[in-house]
């Protein structure tokens, strides 16, 4: 088989899949090796815990994707978003992440805060439209400006950050303010606004 | 006593009879470098035919001499012009736009299925249109899995994906709006099966 060699880029963005199909791009990639995904856009799909916790393993074994984008896929309030990111940050090929419009996001604030402050890569991170109450948001917003005031530059890509629809509008001023008075900041993209 | 009449011009009305031609021996102002002269031809072909074409031809003409004023001055030892090194001409706008190389890519986008064909009358329609295509090539294909069925996904993938040996893209999302089918995400793992084979 010819074809998985050189797939690169799936895109499977408002197909109704389930975890049955989270599965079966994990076992695509441990039958076939050679099949490693730079870019895998599963949006708008129905995705549970066992999709999502699927989906994470195949980007954790690929070891090659750099875009990942999966907005208004994981629907009911579970651990699905929490299985997604875990170890996601030790993906260090990862520079593309869109989990926006998502739930379960207060599961999920322990492996947020990882990405923040231990993804080297990561360069976009879309975190629209996440149901966080306003305690975690400012726990997050307080983890990210203590990561960009206390790294060196290096040690953060992070120069795209979309936001929208979740914040509370004084996390938003804490958050706009801690990145204009933080030397290492080199977020150039930032979008608090609402959407609508 | 020669140049008598033409003070301050220094000859170069010598000759001249009406039209000047840019390529006359006499012309003190005629292209200087071997290339320009090959390019003769061309330039003279292109005159006649289409216009811009003239002009394009003209103004690399012009880069070309300036070219060869160049690498005069550099083998002569007088640097005019430190900055111009390299021998092809330069883009005006190349110090603003950075050149980023990337490969060719040959995409297909199959149509959907908008008679809404069933069973085998899907699974020949497919096969018409794949009639004659190159699908070797193919590096990236957009299909629109959701107004097949299952058995023309599964004829797609088993007698047209496994001969894509190039494929780098694979878009199955739905972008045409149609209603989603319950055999949809079935049609899906079928090729994802195909290509995890």
């Amino acid at each position: 088989m010819q074809v998985t060699k050189s797939l690169e880029v799936l895109k499977v963005n408002n197909c109704g899949l389930g975890d049955q199909s989270a599965q079966m791009i994990l076992e695509a990639h441990q039958k076939n090796p050679q099949f490693r995904l730079r870019r895998l856009e599963v949006g708008n799909n129905k995705f549970g815990e066992a999709g999502a916790k699927a989906l994470n393993q195949a980007c954790r074994l690929m070891g090659s994707v750099t875009h990942l984008a999966l907005p208004g896929s994981l629907e009911t309030e579970d651990n699905g978003l929490k299985h997604l990111l875990t170890g996601l940050h030790e993906c260090s090929s990862l520079r593309h992440l869109d989990i926006s419009s998502n739930k379960g996001a207060t599961n999920a604030i322990a492996e947020l805060t990882d990405i923040f402050t231990h993804s080297l890569s990561l360069y976009h991170l879309n975190l629209s439209s996440l149901s966080l109450s306003p305690p975690n948001q400012q726990a997050l917003v307080q983890s990210l400006l203590a990561k960009l005031s206390t790294s060196f530059n290096l040690n953060s890509a992070l120069t795209e950050l979309i936001w929208q629809d979740s914040l509370s509008p004084p996390n938003q001023k804490e958050l706009q303010e801690g990145l204009q008075s933080t030397y290492n900041n080199k977020v150039t993209i930032l979008q608090l606004d609402s959407s609508k | 006593m020669k140049y008598l009449d033409e003070v301050g011009r220094l000859g170069s009305a010598t000759g001249v009879r009406g039209v000047i031609d840019l390529y006359d021996d006499d012309n003190p102002y005629k292209p200087m470098a071997q290339k320009d002269a090959e390019d003769k031809h061309a330039a003279s072909a292109s005159a006649v035919t289409v216009s811009t074409a003239s002009t394009a031809v003209r103004g690399a003409d012009g880069v070309a001499e300036v070219q060869s004023e160049l690498s005069d001055c550099e083998e002569t030892g007088t640097e005019y012009c430190r900055y111009q090194k390299s021998k092809k001409p330069l883009h005006t706008m190349s110090s603003v736009f950075a050149y980023k190389e990337c490969t060719e890519e040959s995409h297909l986008e199959f149509a959907p299925n908008v008679q809404k064909y069933l069973y085998d009358d899907a699974v020949e329609e497919l096969r018409e249109n794949s009639r004659g295509l190159m699908v070797d090539k193919l590096t990236s294909l957009q299909h629109h899995v959701n107004t097949w069925g299952l058995s023309s996904n599964k004829y797609f993938a088993e007698n047209l994906i496994t001969k894509m040996g190039n494929l780098n893209k694979l878009d199955f999302s739905d972008t045409v709006g149609f209603q989603h089918r319950s055999d949809m995400p079935m049609g899906i793992e079928a090729v994802m099966a195909v290509v995890a084979n």
